[in-house]
């Protein structure tokens, strides 16, 4: 995922990317510092979003994934499933046409990792492509394909 | 300013204030090597070699902490946003804002510290040459800001680069200054050699040859130059 979206650079091939990428990773990449309104405000304008469209698309983050009360708070007080909140959103927040998000849904309490199933639902019913990166798959009906990767490489379909 | 790059900007500016270490080296740094130092200096560099009178010495203690504030202020504010910064490029936003943003808030964490020191020796010494000496300390700042910003792609913790940066601010001071009467190419060789001879020689109003400034500007270049290859091996890890 890190090479698809350019953090890693490749050692042979390359990437074509066409459309809009939102990449949740999976260590929350955010900036202690700033509140959570602040980050999506930061991040709206690196997605060349307008101001008006940042505080929609936060505002229905904040309520459909309940952390609407953290919104003033720094990102480095938040807890561990907050964070991963906050992370998902701004990965989200574009309205990306491919999703990546790498282990998405760790520190999740059993709500929220219902919401965010619904919300990938949508998502997918919308026509946008999730990937996914998880070590931990219980429920398979969530998913198009299941691709077993070992030692970097694709292993096969699961069934 | 871009309005991206006016983002950047203040989340760079929050992190430094929302982070209690920079205000509280901020106030007290400059005062104790300043006010509490400033005959100690002047001692020591009897003891390693040098002849620093006491004027000279507060002058260099000033130089010494704008630049290690400013070294160490930008170093923890880059350190912790690297990552996230390099997401926001993947966001979208150009390495050009992005850089230009850092550029900014190094100018003005190096104007800040380097405010604060120089009125501290104005307000408690008596200065020859204020302008040189107020370049000469800015210098000083934004050369040790670069090297903060070159450590931060190289180092991850913030004991290790604690340690490096002390270490940086020993050769600097005790082999590479005027402390302790170095001079010769060795001595050349040390980022803040030229800044800290002219502070010492503003300070006492002496003359001081002009190409003494091109050669800090050819140090800060030349650590600016040494960004892309610490990007790029950044970029292979």
């Amino acid at each position: 995922m890190k090479i698809i979206v350019g953090l890693l650079k490749p050692e042979s091939g390359s990437v074509e990317i066409n459309g809009r990428i939102g990449y949740c990773p999976q260590l929350p990449l955010l900036y202690d510092k700033l509140t959570c309104d602040e980050t999506f405000g930061l991040f709206g304008h690196a997605y060349n979003l307008a101001d008006g469209r940042t505080a929609e698309r936060a505002t229905f983050f904040y309520d459909f994934l309940q952390f609407e009360r953290f919104r003033s708070e720094l990102v480095e007080n938040l807890s561990g499933g907050t964070r991963q909140k906050l992370n998902l959103a701004i990965a989200l927040l574009h309205e990306p046409q491919v999703v990546l998000l790498d282990e998405p849904y760790s520190g999740f309490d059993w709500d929220t990792y219902q919401r965010f199933w619904q919300l990938t639902g949508s998502l997918r019913e919308s026509g946008t492509t999730i990937l996914i990166v998880s070590h931990f798959i219980e429920e398979r009906s969530h998913f198009g394909r299941i691709l077993r990767v070992r030692d970097g490489l694709v292993e096969g379909e699961a069934v | 300013m871009s309005a991206p790059v006016v983002e950047v900007f203040g989340a760079s500016a929050r992190a430094y204030v929302r982070q209690p270490i920079n205000i509280v080296l901020l106030i007290i740094l400059p005062p104790l090597l300043i006010i509490a130092m400033n005959s100690a200096i002047s001692t020591f560099s009897d003891v390693i070699g040098g002849n620093l009178g006491e004027r000279a010495g507060t002058g260099l203690a000033g130089l010494w902490a704008a630049s290690l504030l400013t070294g160490a202020a930008v170093f923890f504010v880059l350190r912790t946003s690297l990552q996230t910064d390099a997401r926001l490029v993947v966001a979208g936003l150009s390495e050009l804002s992005l850089s230009s943003a850092h550029a900014i808030a190094t100018l003005l964490i190096a104007l800040i510290t380097t405010l604060i020191s120089f009125l501290m020796l104005v307000a408690t010494q008596e200065v020859g040459d204020a302008l040189n000496l107020f370049a000469a300390i800015l210098a000083s700042a934004l050369i040790y800001g670069a090297i903060g910003t070159l450590l931060a792609w190289f180092i991850e913790g913030d004991l290790e680069v604690s340690f490096v940066i002390i270490l940086i601010f020993m050769l600097v001071a005790f082999v590479g200054g005027p402390l302790g009467g170095s001079t010769g190419l060795v001595a050349n060789l040390f980022p803040l050699h030229f800044t800290s001879e002219i502070a010492v020689a503003s300070m006492l109003g002496d003359s001081f040859p002009g190409e003494w400034f091109v050669y800090s500007g050819l140090y800060l270049a030349a650590i600016i130059a040494a960004y892309p290859a610490a990007r790029w091996l950044r970029g292979r890890s």
